[in-house]
């Protein structure tokens, strides 16, 4: 009688100590997770600002942290089913828009896939160069970036 | 005597409860052992997918940031992990055990990548017709092996291929390490190739004209299953005159079946599909990630041709217009066949470049 209650016991106590592990490690996990889904929105803008798509160049050679406001202009209006096809696998569930400060002018929301979830925003600095003036203005790209759920 | 006998009843029952003491030491025993032996193999199992998942975030990193530079070489060091590399949905992916792939658009690897040195090579090069569209990845382990068969007619192309492959060592915390196992033969029929037991060899024959070598293999390769031994005839069609390897042409992919080769048949055009073309283990793991390119290229050309269109109310009013036609001869080409249409339309699109900046005018690209 007494081993029984002994090895009851023991067993009580292995159960407490196994849940109570189990917890601590879920917790490590939900806090890794939201690390992940804020680095995605960081991901992103980083992705997009070296897109050729949108980057000032001349004769290939890039001209880093500028975007060409033609193409930018250009890729505002591509229709959304090239966007998804092509350019979800980047920026999955994101809306991304580039805005001119100064002078002040125009704003171009360049990618929108939105869902209902939290999301994360991560504001850039970049270049607005108009390549028949030469001149170039100043702007930030927005990004935010909506998780998983 | 009844006295002996309640004496032995009771011996009896003793001895019944030190064996039942026993037999339950023995099944808690077992049971305690049982749990602690899962305990672990869970834990290992766990300690197995972290690690996995550790791999497939660093390679995320890197697939991220190849899009940034090209001409990047990279070592990543990982435990000694098979990482299978396929093109499910049209998407081509690297598989971890069972973890959910890393999928990247225009990714070129063989089908299986491992490596005793626990290391990965990933190489990025920029495919550019003649704007650059993407940054095209590429990933081999240290121990496949290429070899480079020379061409009779033209041996400079060998020269040009070894240049425009990545460097054999790269250095890496201060030491110099393998980064793709390449080496040159000259040809001879059949090819004597020598034994380096690796689990992968691909032949690269390269030629100037269309007039072809046959490859044929001599008894050398004993430690390689004739699955993994495949090679690849790359034909140059039409070629910058600038540079030797600019060009648009067709290839051949063969794989081995132990006594003869069977081949199918695709197309490239410019520098970094033809290190596509080296680097897949296949046509079917080539054009996964060529048509994902094309893709791109589509979407790039529209970006150019609404530029093109855009400007073209300014100076240079022809030049432009030129360009926004070829724009949208490239953004309608969906098969990688098409490649001479591409070769010839970025040809004209580069030109209208240059005259676009003798005449003081914005380049478009």
């Amino acid at each position: 009688m007494e081993t029984i209650a002994i090895m009851l016991i023991f067993f009580i106590l292995l159960v407490l100590g196994f849940v109570f592990y189990l917890k601590i490690a879920s917790y490590g996990q939900v806090g890794k997770v939201a690390k992940v889904q804020e680095l995605e929105s960081i991901r992103v803008s980083q992705m997009i600002s070296f897109f050729p798509e949108l980057q000032c160049s001349n004769k290939n050679i890039i001209d880093e942290n500028c975007f060409d406001k033609y193409k930018v202009m250009s890729f505002a209006v591509l229709d959304n089913q090239t966007k998804d096809s092509v350019y979800y696998p980047f920026f999955y569930y994101s809306t991304i828009q580039v805005t001119q400060i100064y002078p002040n002018g125009s704003s171009w929301v360049l990618y929108n896939k939105t869902r209902n979830s939290t999301s994360y925003r991560t504001i850039v600095p970049v270049n607005l160069l108009d390549p028949l003036t030469k001149t170039k203005s100043f702007g930030i790209m927005t990004v935010q970036s909506y998780t998983q759920g | 005597m009844s006295r002996f006998l309640n004496g032995s009843k009771m011996n009896k029952k003793g001895i019944l409860a030190v064996q039942f003491n026993w037999i339950l030491v023995l099944i808690i025993g077992g049971l305690i052992l049982l749990l602690f032996i899962a305990i672990v193999q869970k834990q290992r199992q766990v300690s197995e997918e972290e690690i996995a998942g550790t791999i497939q975030t660093d390679l995320q990193a890197i697939l991220t940031s190849s899009q940034v530079s090209t001409g990047t070489a990279s070592i990543v060091e990982m435990p000694n992990k098979e990482i299978k590399f396929d093109c499910e949905g049209g998407m081509p992916g690297f598989k971890l055990g069972s973890q959910t792939p890393t999928r990247f658009p225009y990714a070129f690897a063989p089908d299986l990548i491992k490596s005793d040195r626990s290391a990965i090579s990933i190489y990025a090069y920029d495919w550019s017709v003649p704007y650059r569209v993407t940054n095209f990845l590429y990933v081999t382990s240290p121990d496949i092996k290429y070899t480079l068969v020379e061409d009779l007619n033209n041996q400079d192309l060998l020269d040009s291929l070894e240049g425009l492959l990545p460097p054999r060592y790269i250095s890496k915390d201060g030491q110099q390490k393998l980064f793709m196992n390449f080496a040159n033969i000259n040809y001879t029929n059949p090819l004597v190739l020598t034994d380096t037991n690796n689990y992968k060899v691909r032949i690269i024959y390269l030629t100037g004209s269309t007039t072809g070598q046959t490859i044929n293999i001599a008894e050398g390769l004993k430690n390689t299953k004739n699955k993994d031994i495949s090679a690849l005839a790359i034909t140059l069609s039409q070629c910058d005159t600038s540079d030797p390897l600019d060009c648009y042409g067709n290839l051949i992919f063969y794989n081995y079946n132990g006594t003869g080769w069977s081949g199918t048949q695709s197309s490239f055009v410019g520098k970094a599909a033809i290190l596509a073309a080296i680097f897949s283990e296949n046509k079917a793991l080539y054009e996964c990630g060529m048509n994902n390119s094309l893709k791109r290229l589509e979407s790039i050309s529209e970006v150019y041709k609404i530029k093109a269109e855009n400007l073209s109310s300014s100076l240079c009013n022809t030049l432009y217009t030129n360009a926004a036609l070829n724009a949208l001869a490239l953004s309608q080409v969906t098969e990688i066949s098409d490649s001479q249409i591409i070769y010839e339309n970025a040809t004209s699109l580069k030109e209208t470049n240059e005259d676009l900046l003798e005449a003081s005018c914005p380049p478009l690209y």
